[in-house]
């Protein structure tokens, strides 16, 4: 059986204003990412990488063409809209982590269940913050901890709410090798569990050659997409 | 949504994150509650002291009797009540007789002040007393001299015989016109029937006295109003233009205006901080969001979470503020000498209410930026935000400060001016602002140095922040040098006009033969500065030749058929005027055209500036005079302003003393006399009884006191207002850490070395101080002069001091702020500066 279509994008263009003038970020995308998919989006610095995946994950709007998720348009959906599709759909880990520093690490886990008024918010984090190794730290705060320790939560509060499907910006640029590599056994090992359908933008190759498919952007062109074991060969 | 605002809220305010918006708002309460309670305190307590000099603390006066039972409205209103009548008779008594100022009073006069007699012609030991007996006179000293009388003796005033029961040492209410002829009778009301002099169509004069709680007099007040008539009026010891009035009048400006430039810092204190709590929390904000926050949720969770803050800060400010006003109550109390008034519960709501206005007026436009913060911001962070309805940001800011200018003030016109003042600088700042940076760039070029290079480089590339920074920083210096301005300048220059050894005694009605002997007097007494002028009273008949006409009361009017405005503006200065003449120009009058008198002038007079404008007088102008039956006529030479509040002999015209070769005159004086000195001034009296004596000396001491005390309570303000001005300046400095911290983080990872860094932080904050301190100069001057002349009624004056301290504790404080709020930043090694910047 042919698998579900998660994602598609067609003759997606974006352009901003610049003091030089109109610069292109994203010329004639169309892709399709299918459901318990792994895909990893690679490229050089100034790609087009994270523009394509803040318009995947509807937090942006491109100039012209349109993104289909989770079965609707996104342009067809209001703020409010794309907000409710997001809680109840999409998962995030940043480079940056992006905790919210005045909530503990279990309060930061606890959010996405939160925003959609799980009662039992808690419960679910405690268990996904065991998943990640960190029940002991679940009072701390972001800047107790460390950066390893950082993404860890990050990856928990974006399964909490068994989203359909994750969007990982470089995870692990921001760690040291070892840490690095630690977070992205995570990432996939917990992918795997969740039959999560994974969009990872990175620019390492050996972190995309764990995904299934790997799309390959060259200013702001898709230039090429390849199953990750032909890329091995 | 509501239990994750109390754990953002906990949280922040456990690792002080809250601190700065926190402190703001506290600040803000407690500036109006201490402001409102202490000054309203003083005020009250101010013009409650001074009530004594019209003996209560509201008097009705009216021309004809009232219908009214007022005493019962007292009563029903809790207030103390008492009456007089003052009127002219003429008093019998050793087959002498003479005009007196009788004045009949009721049995609770006075309510407010002492009244007190001697029974001893001579000096001798007074005693407080209230009303006289009834059959029973009090008589002023120079009567007894004038008519050869003693304590005992009979008098009569009209049909009733009295008997003298004592001195007046002290009248509490006694008019301080010079130019009261006549001498003070006192009497009980219930005799004055018996006399039958008071006739219909006499010239009288009723007071109806009150004392009592304010509210309850305020009360009594609204509810009599709307029953005067033209000729009657409702009155307390700040009404009307005598010097003491004026000193109050004064006073009450100082008060008003200290309290709301603080109130109005304070909220500058809670707008720059709420910015920065909208600041602080976007990255927050988007982080929900892409989560999956929908706007309501974030809108609910940051609403919660505002008014968390704001209602923990409004109940720390008014326990602070609570806490506070015991010992500065006490203080207040014992430095100014002063019982402090029970104000209400008004100071507690104006301070609640003025923490919220405060609190949500200054943070519903970041807030609403906050909710409009896009999803996008966590991975595009260098992109701008675009915030919709700037202007109806713009316009919730004004609301919220004019309701708070309306609110403390009470006062829709007070409010409206510095409201429009207050546009009319910020857009001034904003314009200046530019134009500064501007020139910092040009000048940085010429720069050697890198870190003043690079200073001068990092204000230029955040221009637009900068000129938003600047005008923070620049009402913040500006307000400061506007209270040290009044509280070190103004009020200086109003205790000046009444110097130390001012004149404390008038002597009138000296005439030529015991002219002589008054000089002698002083001589003999070491007055030396005691100038004798020359006096007579004459009418105005005719200006240019056109006669001015006379009124049925003997008021006389200027008539000129063929311009009716001018007639509206000569209308009632016909009346007798005191003329002098001298070819020394008085203390503080100013020429302000023409040339002042000489020993060559002839005919010549020189005429008071308002006089002159009623009149519609100018230079050249030839004005006849009829005295006794004597005519002459001048010519207009010079026109002079002059200062009324100074308490000395002050005249609408002076002739040159030719004119008055022929004339009639007698001479007054005034001098200064202590208080331990009235034995001499007793036989002064005794060997020229035709003397009239007006002492001053308690109203100059009660004006002295009022000056003393308003200017203890600005330095009181001072601090305030300093406190906050450095709150302003910190919050400011905050603003712009992340900023700099990416910037730090730049360049020391190329390599600059923490001196340089340090060095262009404190020159950048320091340039940035400096302009602003600049422009804070500026304006403070502009603002001075607007108030002295529209509000204080003071002369114009430039204080040079304002442009060196403007800029350099502008300079100073803002470079020690900076430096102090970024030294972490530099102690930290780029790697953690990079993990601090996430």
């Amino acid at each position: 059986m042919q698998p579900e279509c998660l994602i598609q994008a067609t003759q997606l263009n974006h352009n901003v204003e610049t003091q030089a003038g109109k610069l292109a970020l994203l010329h004639d995308i169309n892709l399709s990412i299918y459901t318990g998919e792994s895909v990893a989006i690679v490229g050089a610095s100034g790609s087009g990488k994270t523009t394509l995946l803040g318009m995947l994950a509807g937090l942006d709007t491109p100039s012209t063409g349109d993104v289909k998720l989770c079965g609707k348009q996104l342009r067809e959906l209001d703020e409010e809209q794309r907000a409710q599709l997001r809680r109840e759909s999409i998962g995030f880990i940043f480079q940056q982590f992006l905790l919210v520093p005045a909530l503990s690490a279990l309060e930061n886990v606890m959010l996405p269940a939160e925003l959609k008024n799980q009662a039992n918010a808690r419960e679910l984090a405690l268990d996904w913050l065991d998943k990640v190794g960190l029940s002991k730290r679940a009072d701390h705060y972001p800047n107790q901890l460390s950066g390893g320790e950082q993404q860890r939560v990050a990856i928990a509060r974006a399964f909490i709410s068994q989203p359909a499907v994750l969007f990982a910006d470089e995870p692990s640029a921001n760690l040291d090798r070892e840490n690095g590599l630690l977070i992205e056994k995570l990432l996939f090992d917990l992918n795997q569990q969740s039959k999560t359908t994974l969009v990872l933008v990175t620019h390492e190759p050996a972190l995309a050659q764990s995904c299934q498919r790997i799309l390959r952007m060259d200013q702001g062109r898709l230039t090429e997409s390849s199953e990750a074991s032909a890329e091995e060969q | 949504m509501f239990s994750l605002s109390w754990r953002l809220f906990r949280s922040e305010l456990r690792r002080g994150e809250l601190s700065i918006i926190a402190a703001a708002i506290v600040l803000a309460v407690v500036s109006v509650w201490l402001f409102s309670s202490v000054s309203a305190r003083i005020e009250r307590a101010i013009v409650s002291q001074s009530s004594s000099f019209i003996a209560a603390d509201r008097v009705l006066r009216s021309a004809h009797e009232i219908e009214i039972d007022l005493s019962a409205q007292a009563n029903q209103r809790d207030l103390g009540y008492a009456e007089q009548l003052v009127f002219s008779s003429m008093l019998f008594a050793n087959d002498d007789f003479k005009l007196a100022s009788v004045k009949a009073v009721s049995s609770q006069y006075p309510l407010r002040g002492r009244l007190s007699i001697s029974e001893q012609r001579e000096v001798g030991e007074e005693r407080e007393v209230k009303a006289p007996n009834i059959g029973e006179a009090w008589l002023a000293e120079r009567l007894f001299y004038q008519m050869d009388l003693n304590v005992g003796d009979p008098i009569y005033i009209g049909d009733l015989q009295l008997k003298i029961a004592g001195r007046i040492t002290q009248e509490p209410d006694a008019p301080f016109s010079v130019f009261m002829a006549a001498p003070r009778v006192i009497i009980n009301i219930d005799d004055v029937e018996a006399t039958g002099v008071v006739q219909p169509g006499s010239r009288l004069s009723y007071r109806y006295m009150f004392s009592g709680q304010p509210a309850a007099l305020d009360g009594l007040g609204e509810w009599l109003k709307p029953q005067l008539q033209a000729n009657q009026s409702y009155r307390d010891v700040s009404s009307g233009s005598s010097a003491l009035a004026q000193a109050l009048q004064k006073s009450e400006q100082f008060l008003l205006l200290a309290g709301l430039i603080g109130v109005l810092l304070a909220a500058t204190a809670v707008a720059v901080a709420s910015k920065l709590y909208g600041q602080r929390h976007y990255d927050s904000v988007a982080i929900f969001k892409v989560l999956g926050a929908s706007r309501s949720q974030v809108r609910r969770i940051y609403i919660g979470h505002l008014s968390l803050v704001i209602t923990v800060s409004i109940i720390v400010g008014l326990l602070l503020g609570l806490l506070l006003q015991v010992p500065i109550d006490s203080y207040v109390q014992q430095a100014l000498n002063i019982e402090m008034a029970d104000t209400g519960y008004r100071p507690l709501w104006l301070a609640a209410l003025s923490g919220l206005v405060c609190g949500f007026g200054f943070s519903l436009p970041p807030l609403a930026q906050l909710f409009s913060i896009a999803p996008l911001r966590v991975i595009r962070r260098e992109q701008e935000q675009k915030f919709q309805g700037k202007w109806q940001h713009l316009l919730v800011v004004a609301v919220a400060v004019f309701a708070l200018l309306l609110l403390y003030s009470n006062s829709l016109v007070l409010s409206a001016i510095l409201f429009g003042v207050g546009i009319a600088v910020v857009v001034m700042l904003l314009l200046l602002g530019r134009l500064f940076l501007f020139f910092s760039r040009k000048l940085s070029q010429s720069f050697g140095q890198s870190a003043l290079k690079l200073a001068a480089a990092s204000l230029q590339r955040n221009a637009r922040d900068n000129a938003i920074q600047l005008i923070g920083f620049t009402i913040a210096i500006q307000l400061s040098l506007v209270v040290y301005v009044v509280q070190n300048d103004l009020i200086g220059q109003w205790q000046s006009q009444l110097p130390e050894g001012t004149p404390n005694h008038f002597v009138l009605n000296i005439d030529s033969d015991a002219l002589p002997v008054v000089e002698q007097a002083f001589a003999a007494q070491g007055i030396s500065d005691a100038p004798l002028y020359p006096m007579l009273r004459a009418r105005l008949t005719s200006i240019n030749d056109v006669d001015v006409a006379q009124g049925g009361d003997g008021v006389g009017e200027y008539v000129d058929p063929d311009d009716g405005k001018q007639q509206e503006q000569r209308r009632g200065v016909g009346r007798e005027l005191n003329l002098s003449a001298t070819l020394e120009l008085p203390y503080r009058n100013e020429i302000q055209q023409g040339q002042w008198l000489t020993d060559t002038s002839q005919n010549s007079a020189s005429v008071e500036l308002e006089f002159a404008e009623r009149l519609g007088l100018k230079m050249g102008d030839k004005l006849k005079f009829l005295s006794g039956n004597q005519n002459f006529e001048v010519t207009i030479s010079s026109i002079r302003s002059l200062d009324w509040s100074t308490m000395q002999p002050n005249f609408y015209v002076i002739l040159s003393p030719d004119v008055i070769e022929q004339l009639n005159v007698s001479y007054m004086s005034a001098f200064f006399l202590e208080q331990n000195q009235q034995v001499w001034l007793s036989e002064l009296l005794n060997q020229v009884p035709t003397l009239i004596v007006i002492d001053v000396a308690a109203i100059i001491g009660q004006v002295n006191t009022v000056v003393g005390q308003i200017s203890l309570a600005m330095r009181f303000v001072l601090v305030v207002v300093v406190l906050a001005s450095l709150l302003v300046l910190l919050a400011q400095v905050q603003g712009s850490l992340e900023e700099r911290r990416k910037q730090t983080v730049i360049l020391r990872t190329i390599g600059a070395s923490g001196a340089l860094l340090r060095n262009a932080i404190f020159y950048e904050f320091f340039l940035l101080g400096a302009i602003a301190g600049l422009m804070a100069a500026i304006s403070a001057q502009v603002i001075i002069a607007l108030l002295q002349i529209w509000v204080l009624s003071m002369p114009l004056s430039i204080n040079w001091m304002l442009w060196l301290v403007g800029p350099l504790s502008g300079g100073l404080l803002v470079a020690i702020s900076g430096w102090l709020s970024t030294r972490s930043l530099l102690r930290l090694k780029p790697s953690q500066l990079v993990r601090q910047l996430g």
